[in-house]
């Protein structure tokens, strides 16, 4: 019997073996442990980095191409050729696709599963920021298919129609606005990660109004349907957003020397800090400094622009060439600079009558092409001030989202469109003064200026005037480029020239799809990785196909336009 | 399912348990191998009454004294005993000829008569895998199994080897078997670095310890042991302790190695470089040292000195192996151990591996019915190695940078920096590859426990209940370090990077046998089992970029800011029940059926159990006719036929810690990110997730012909691996850019066949065995999820992004991606405005870097006490990719770019673009411009067209020769050792091949790289070795 004991036991042994191991816990152990998941933390913990990659991986890797769309800023290398206005792959999509907007949804699911509506409202509003941000590069976009928190990724994702998507970005800011005022556990600053307005709704609110007054006022083409271009609501949207530069949408940086706290814009070739954000950018374009150098459109440079020494620097070497007073300051027109970028050894350097000849200071009679060794090009200088180091460009910068002057001047535009001139100058001149102010000019300068913005006065008020002083105010931000084509670049622009060396092909000097003049650029190109890999959903990538054609907003109407994009 | 598990072991638990009252004779029945015969026949002569041996071959049976035992177990003589009072009689089973019948390991361990089988298994035994001298365990089998392909990562010391079964089916997984060491799985993992050359962890095992190894070619053979044996398994038995006097046996080998060659380089220009203008034209020769490190310069005047760098890099290497093993035991214990070391030097110096294994296994009796077992393997293994591949300070690649008239040896100033030849140290950014084997070590230190105990238990005669508890446990410390002085970029104040790994392994299986015969023409066994096993896995990785003080390589010596720290942790849990039953009838037909079902902690709770069948049959045809009537068998020609077939299921789980997403704190260079947590665009987790599903068919036939002499097994097999977990890459607007998700089919499909042939009748004293394995296979893929045309690994990218591994759509499993030309719509290439292609990344449809068909020749000649046996490998068809000739042309080394013309032109052959039609579709005429075959043409154009570089993998190698003598007894009583042998080995002596590199068999990213992985791809590795080898083995 000792022997049936001890067998016994043995058998007992493994049947408890047997019973632990058909438990279900025993296999609960598939999370990680050293990483937490995308919906294990609490919101509060994601909050900062869905702020910071919306500014970060979403619009300044957008405007990173935007600022020479916008025409405020030359590009270093022609290796991007955006002064060709791009015929290369596009690749900020992808990063706002797969770093700012998964973080987005994720913040949506978490504020409802922790009974915190607000950290949704903050998802939301970010979310149709994003959208909007890359639909109007882009036209038609992955939407509805693209990362939800909620359900699988979708391998081929399906394209939504830029009306969807304004419809959607819509019903975002709506939802959005409606969860601020549902009852909320969990602060939206309780940890000190609301990076943006440190946990102050009304602010989170009026953010979300601005962005609303923003994409109604892009309908200013639509003359019809659902989306007819509605001056009453971009005012009273106007209305509720930013009323002072306390409201502004940013993320402040520090500009210590670790990557998070430097403005991405504060230098190139992450020369002077190690680590920071590559720019591509070498110079202010000349439409931009002739902007601030006659900035009241009167033809005269007697009354500049008090920001212009706050933005552009002077010319390196502006005492061998002589440069004084405004000629110091220069712009690089587009299409001018160099053709080899940093490989060759040789630059092509093409010259248009005028430009200042970098090695005698004077000015070209002709058009001159010269090639020239680019390190002693860039050794002697020339003459033109580094784009870095000022008020929108130093390390610790302000990212601007949506500014008090941006709502000023998209009530000006309303009020304009709407034939109120009057409440047009008044919303002009409290936008100038708004920026003027936001950048630190000395209250007597500005009250100097504005003695000459009232010598305009309201019955002179003009589209350009008020979109001159947008171009200002809303530098590097995205919505230059969205402005440009709204009101149909040298159409208002009357300074405004299309870049030198455009590809013919690609750009004729006839054939635009509405009036038939001179073809700018009007959307870019999907990222190549979504056409080779999701080609079924997505139209026509080719060059000639994306760059000319018109996104949904920019053509005359709303419903009866033939899809140009498929 | 969770009951039934359960269920299953309470019925254990109320069994009825009845006690035999009387003496018994008991004993082991074993082949002459020594291999323990499960399933003999023991039958009382003239009685009806009997039993049949059990799993380890042990009997027990009532008898009286004077009675005549007779054994019977088919393929062997029949053995008749008269009992004389005896009670233990062990039994020795004579084979009848070669391979009549054999008994086989099948899956579990199991041992089964071959006859019974419905699918192929290979068993090869000692003595088989020991010839050829391998040291890595997986390459003991090169060349022997029908089917089972092995490729090494070169010739470095410790170098991983992959082992596929009938090619592959995974497109991102694992390709290689599992192996299973006396009933425990282990981990044949290898470290995912292609920096340094790094062992598959089932090289541990020491090959003299195997008692023999059976192959379980794909899921048909063993679909038993479920989720990790998809791609078939590897069953290791090893040496067990026998009854009888102690024995001690003594081996030892001294062997010495070099590189089977280099490649060619050609020795008629020196150092310099082109010079061209700003048009591009070629302006003359700059024969300044300069920048220039390339070997692009004028013709050498004649009797100035050249050197072959690469060639001088590698020199003869010793190797000593020492083993030394006990084996004794009694009635009620056995118990065996050994010890063996292996001291291995690299072909380059400072390199090296060193093994040391000790074994203890023992089995013990407790009562009349319980076997209690313990088994116990501790290895350590010491690898030093240098980097390798285009990895920084790799060695090879860094000799490419000295031209021909430059000898890397002379490196060292007085104070023992490195000599620049360069203008400046940011020019020269490489180091020396002696300095660096001299200044900056690789080592890998592993330690390894892998124990188990088991218990057997044999309540009724019928019914055998056993256990098994094990462990796989190691410890690793891997460091790579580069020193002070380096001229590598960022490197100048030392570099350090190390990690330490724990696994741990745990498995436990319960198995329930129950054979039993009805009726004398019936039997029907049962087998019943449970198994759960947990993996688990930590990493902590160190490291950092400058060292404090001098010759302290430690993190300890690297500034806190300086030092970078991260941990990674792994961890899955499994659980099957299983069953299998199999019918046979007069031992002429037999039917099998299994099912399995598994729980893996990988997939999502809920949706984690799965469950797949397998079904199979085997009829011997000749005894079937045979007892119909008519023998169809004669001694003229057939003796034995067979035929079988198997169809089976496999479910695989997936990754661990693949169900969900997982969040990221990241620095990242391009754009300020945030310090908080943020979605991991890189890796989507997938809460959807299900098992994979692969379903084989095979069928076979065995004939035996001209009295067994010739033996001939054949197999047809078919496998579709759906639904495949998978690795996908995304389009980013779905939100990441890589995600796990099911999606995508592999068909395999295949022959093979195995010949052993007797060229003299047993009675002969000559004796020559011929053995020929014949394998032909194919993996298609079948399809893949979404718009994927391709899935690779970018771990196997090859030499400056030239060419990877990639399973293709409609092509190959084992294809190929790499740049080429672009075409047009009608297939020309396109050439641009300048004379030159427009390269672009794209598939190569046809290229197959597994081979069309594979025959090993094992040859094994006895004459009185001399052996000599020698194997053939061939390996017909199948591509290369020899990025290490991309890589030579690119330097001006390479005897292509011998043929190079600053005057001379030529023109591509291809199409220009001309204009457009009137629809708009481009016209293209055929290309006319001349190009310079210069400097330009061979780094720009000639080195980065993958298509210069793929290769027919075509060879026929003498893998070994292995001559020995057992010194016969009339000495061996004088010097008092009861056997002694001497042998010298050869290995790989000679090889026919067209390829222009040094081995076609290569697979340079080794097995760290998985799915359709490395095999093929000739990258930079340290070439193959071939040696001699002078041993001894002395038992006492």
């Amino acid at each position: 019997m000792k022997n049936l004991n001890i067998i016994s036991g043995f058998l007992v042994l493994l049947l408890l073996g047997g019973l632990f191991s058909c438990s279900d816990d025993f296999f609960d152990v598939n999370e990680s442990e050293t990483k937490p998941s995308n919906m294990s933390l609490p919101p509060q913990q994601r909050l900062m980095a869905t702020i910071d990659n919306t500014t970060g991986f979403g619009q300044s890797r957008l405007s990173r191409e935007g600022t020479v769309l916008s025409y405020h800023i030359t590009e270093r290398t022609t290796y991007y050729s955006r002064w060709r206005w791009g015929t290369v792959s596009y690749a900020a999509e992808q990063y706002l696709y797969t770093n700012a907007l998964p973080n987005t949804a994720d913040l949506i699911v978490l504020g409802e599963k922790y009974n915190s509506p607000h950290y949704s409202a903050v998802g939301k509003i970010l979310r149709a920021y994003l959208f909007s941000m890359v639909s109007d590069q882009l036209g038609d976009i992955i939407m509805e298919d693209s990362y939800n928190a909620k359900d699988q990724l979708i391998l081929t994702p399906k394209l939504t129609s830029q009306k969807d998507a304004y419809a959607g970005m819509h019903k975002l800011i709506d939802e959005a606005l409606l969860d601020f005022d549902k009852p909320n556990e969990i602060d939206l600053n309780v940890i000190g990660t609301d990076v943006m307005f440190q946990g102050d709704i009304t602010k989170w609110k009026k953010f979300a109004w601005a962005l609303k007054a923003r994409l109604l006022n892009h309908m200013t083409a639509k003359t019809s349907g659902d989306f007819k271009y509605d001056p009453a609501a971009v005012i009273a949207a106007c209305g509720k957003a930013m009323s002072s530069n306390a409201d502004n949408a940013k993320r402040e940086f520090t500009g210590e020397e670790t990557q998070n706290n430097i403005y991405p814009w504060s230098d190139t070739e992450g020369g002077e800090v190690e680590g920071a954000f590559d720019s591509r950018a070498d110079n202010w374009s000349k439409f931009f400094v002739d902007n601030l150098k006659d900035p009241l459109l009167l033809n005269n440079e007697s009354v500049p622009d008090p920001r212009l020494p706050l933005i552009v620097q002077p010319a390196l070497d502006a005492e061998l060439y002589g440069l004084t007073g405004l000629d110091m300051y220069q712009g690089v027109p587009m299409g001018t600079y160099r053709e080899n970028g940093f490989n060759g050894v040789k630059e092509t350097v093409n010259f248009v009558a005028g430009d200042i000849n970098p090695f005698t200071g004077e000015p070209f009679e002709e058009d001159i092409t010269i090639v020239m060794d680019s390190t002693e090009y860039f050794s002697r200088g020339h003459q033109y001030g580094k784009p870095n180091g000022l008020f929108y460009t130093s390390p610790n910068s302000d990212w601007y989202l949506i500014t008090y002057a941006e709502c000023k001047f998209i009530e000006a535009e309303a009020n304009f469109r709407n034939g109120d001139k009057a409440a047009a100058f008044a919303a002009y001149k409290e936008g100038i003064n708004a920026d003027m102010t936001n950048m630190g000019v000395d209250a007597a300068e500005i009250a100097n200026y504005m003695t000459q913005v009232d010598n305009i006065g309201s019955a002179n008020i003009t589209l350009e005037r008020i979109m001159t002083q947008k171009h200002i105010a809303t530098v590097m931000n995205p919505e230059t480029w969205v402005d440009l084509r709204r009101v149909e670049y040298d159409n208002t622009f009357t300074r405004l020239k299309r870049p030198q060396n455009l590809n013919a092909s690609i750009f004729p000097t006839s054939g635009d799809e509405v009036d038939g003049k001179e073809v700018w650029i009007r959307a870019l190109k999907y990222d190549n990785r979504n056409i080779e890999r999701n080609s079924a959903n997505l139209p026509d990538n080719d060059d000639a196909s994306r760059f000319p054609t018109r996104v949904w907003w920019n053509t005359p109407d709303a419903d009866d336009v033939v899809d140009l994009t498929k | 399912m969770k009951k039934i598990a359960c269920l299953a072991l309470i019925i254990l638990l109320s069994w009825q348990i009845s006690w035999a009252q009387e003496l018994l004779v008991k004993g082991t029945v074993t082949g002459s191998d020594n291999v323990t015969l499960p399933g003999v026949s023991i039958v009382e002569k003239g009685t009806s009454t009997g039993t049949i041996t059990d799993i380890d071959g042990k009997y027990e049976l009532k008898a009286e004294v004077g009675a005549t035992l007779v054994f019977t177990f088919v393929g062997m003589e029949p053995q008749e005993i008269v009992l004389t009072g005896q009670q233990v009689i062990d039994v020795v089973l004579i084979p009848q000829s070669i391979g009549v019948d054999e008994v086989v390991v099948t899956a579990l361990g199991i041992k089964k008569s071959k006859k019974s089988l419905g699918y192929a298994v290979q068993n090869i035994k000692s003595d088989e895998l020991l010839a050829g001298n391998q040291s890595n365990m997986v390459n003991t089998l090169q060349g022997k199994i029908a089917g089972v392909s092995i490729s090494s990562a070169g010739g470095s010391p410790g170098a991983s080897s992959i082992i596929m079964i009938r090619g592959g089916s995974s497109l991102s997984g694992n390709n290689q078997p599992l192996f299973i060491v006396d009933g425990l799985p282990i981990d044949n993992s290898t470290n995912s670095s292609s920096e340094v050359a790094s062992a598959n962890r089932a090289s541990d095992i020491n090959p003299e310890d195997i008692e023999s190894i059976s192959v379980l070619k794909g899921a048909t053979a063993a679909a038993l042991y479920g989720i990790q044996a998809a791609e078939g398994a590897i069953i290791i038995t090893t040496k067990k302790g026998k009854t009888g006097e102690g024995k001690i046996s003594f081996s030892s080998t001294l062997s010495v190695d070099e590189v089977i060659g280099t490649p060619d380089i050609q020795n008629t220009f020196g150092q310099g470089s082109y010079e061209y203008n700003s048009d591009g034209d070629i302006l003359g020769y700059d024969p300044s040292p300069g920048i220039h490190l390339q070997s692009w310069g004028d013709v050498i005047p004649e009797g100035t000195p050249t050197y072959d760098n690469i060639s001088n890099l590698f020199d003869k290497a010793v190797t000593q192996k020492y083993n030394v093993n006990y084996s004794g035991g009694n009635e009620q214990t056995n118990i065996f151990a050994s010890a063996s070391y292996l001291d291995q030097n690299g072909v380059i110096e400072n390199t090296g591996y060193e093994k040391l294994n000790l074994t203890f296994n023992a089995q013990s009796k407790f009562r009349k019915n319980l076997t209690i077992g313990v088994n116990a393997k501790y290895i350590n293994t010491q690898t030093k190695s240098n980097k390798q591949g285009t990895s920084s300070g790799g060695s090879f690649i860094s000799m490419l940078k000295y031209p021909v008239t430059y000898d890397a040896r002379d490196y060292a100033n007085e104070d023992g920096t490195q000599k620049i030849f360069m203008d400046s140290k940011e020019d020269q950014d490489f180091d020396n590859p002696y300095w660096s084997l001299d200044n900056s070590p690789n080592t890998d230190e592993v330690d390894r426990l892998i124990g188990q105990v088991n218990l057997n238990y044999k309540p009724l005669d019928f019914l055998t209940i056993s256990y098994r508890l094990g462990t796989d446990y190691y410890s690793q410390f891997n460091k790579k370090i580069t020193d002070f002085g380096s001229l590598i970029k960022g490197r100048s104040d030392g570099y350090l990077r190390q990690y330490e790994k724990t696994s741990r392994l745990v498995t436990s299986t319960l198995l329930v046998m129950m054979n039993k015969t009805f009726d004398e023409d019936y039997s029907l066994d049962v087998t019943l089992g449970h198994t759960v096993d947990e993996k688990k896995t930590r990493t902590t990785y160190t490291g950092g970029n400058k060292f404090q003080a001098p010759d302290i390589y430690s993190v300890s010596n690297i500034a806190a800011d300086d030092q970078t720290l991260s941990e990674s942790k792994y961890r899955r849990r499994s659980m099957g029940v299983f069953g299998e039953a199999k019918f046979g009838w007069k031992n002429i037909a037999f039917l099998n059926v299994t099912g399995r079902n598994d729980w893996s902690s990988t997939l999502p709770i809920g949706d984690h159990s799965f469950f797949y069948p397998s079904v199979g049959t085997s009829v011997v045809v000749s005894d079937l006719l045979n007892e119909l009537g008519t023998d169809i068998t004669s001694d003229k020609f057939l003796s034995y036929l067979k035929l079988r077939a198997t169809w089976a299921q496999v479910g695989k789980d997936a990754s661990a810690h693949m169900s969900e997403s997982y969040l990221t704190l990241r620095s990242w260079h391009y754009v300020p990110v945030s310090d908080g947590y943020t979605w991991n665009s890189d890796q989507a987790g997938n809460p959807n997730l299900k098992p994979e599903f692969t379903t084989s068919f095979e069928i076979g036939m065995d004939a035996r012909f001209l009295k067994n002499r010739v033996k001939l097994d054949f197999s047809y097999y078919h496998s579709l691996s759906e639904d495949q977990l998978l690795n996908v890459r995304l389009p980013p607007a779905a939100g990441a850019y890589i995600a796990q998700l099911n999606g995508g089919s592999v068909k395999n499909e295949g022959y093979e066949a195995l010949v052993n042939v007797s060229l003299l009748p047993r009675s002969s004293e000559f004796q020559w065995d011929m053995s020929f394995n014949f394998a032909k296979m194919e993996s298609t893929v079948y399809d893949l999820p979404g718009e994927l045309v391709e899935v690779n690994n970018d771990q196997s990218w090859t030499w400056n992004s030239t060419a990877l591994g990639a399973a293709v759509l409609d092509g190959n499993l084992f294809g190929l991606k790499g740049k080429r030309p672009k075409t047009n719509e009608n297939g020309d290439r396109i050439v641009n405005s300048d004379g030159n292609y427009s390269l672009g990344e794209d598939i190569f449809p046809d290229v197959d870097r597994m081979p069309d068909w594979t025959m090993g020749i094992i040859n094994s000649m006895s004459y009185k006490n001399f052996r000599l046996s020698f194997l053939v490998d061939m390996s017909i068809g199948g591509d290369v990719y020899n990025a290490t000739e991309a890589a030579l042309t690119y330097y001006g080394l390479s005897t292509t770019s011998e043929n190079r013309s600053m005057t001379e032109t030529m023109v591509l052959d291809g199409v220009m673009a001309n204009g457009v039609d009137a629809d708009g579709n481009t016209i293209y005429v055929k290309n006319t411009t001349p190009i310079l075959k210069d400097q330009k043409y061979y780094q720009d154009q000639y080195s980065q067209n993958a298509e210069n570089f793929i290769e027919d993998a075509t060879y026929v190698k003498l893998r070994y020769v292995t001559l020995s003598y057992n010194l016969p007894k009339t000495i061996l009583d004088k010097i008092g050792f009861d056997g002694m042998e001497v042998f010298a080995t050869g290995r790989n002596l000679l090889m026919i091949s067209d390829y222009s590199g040094v081995d076609p068999e290569i697979a340079s990213f080794g097995a760290s790289v998985s799915g359709s992985g490395a095999i093929g791809l000739d990258n930079l590795s340290t070439p193959n070795t071939k040696g001699f080898d002078l041993g001894v083995k002395i038992n006492f």
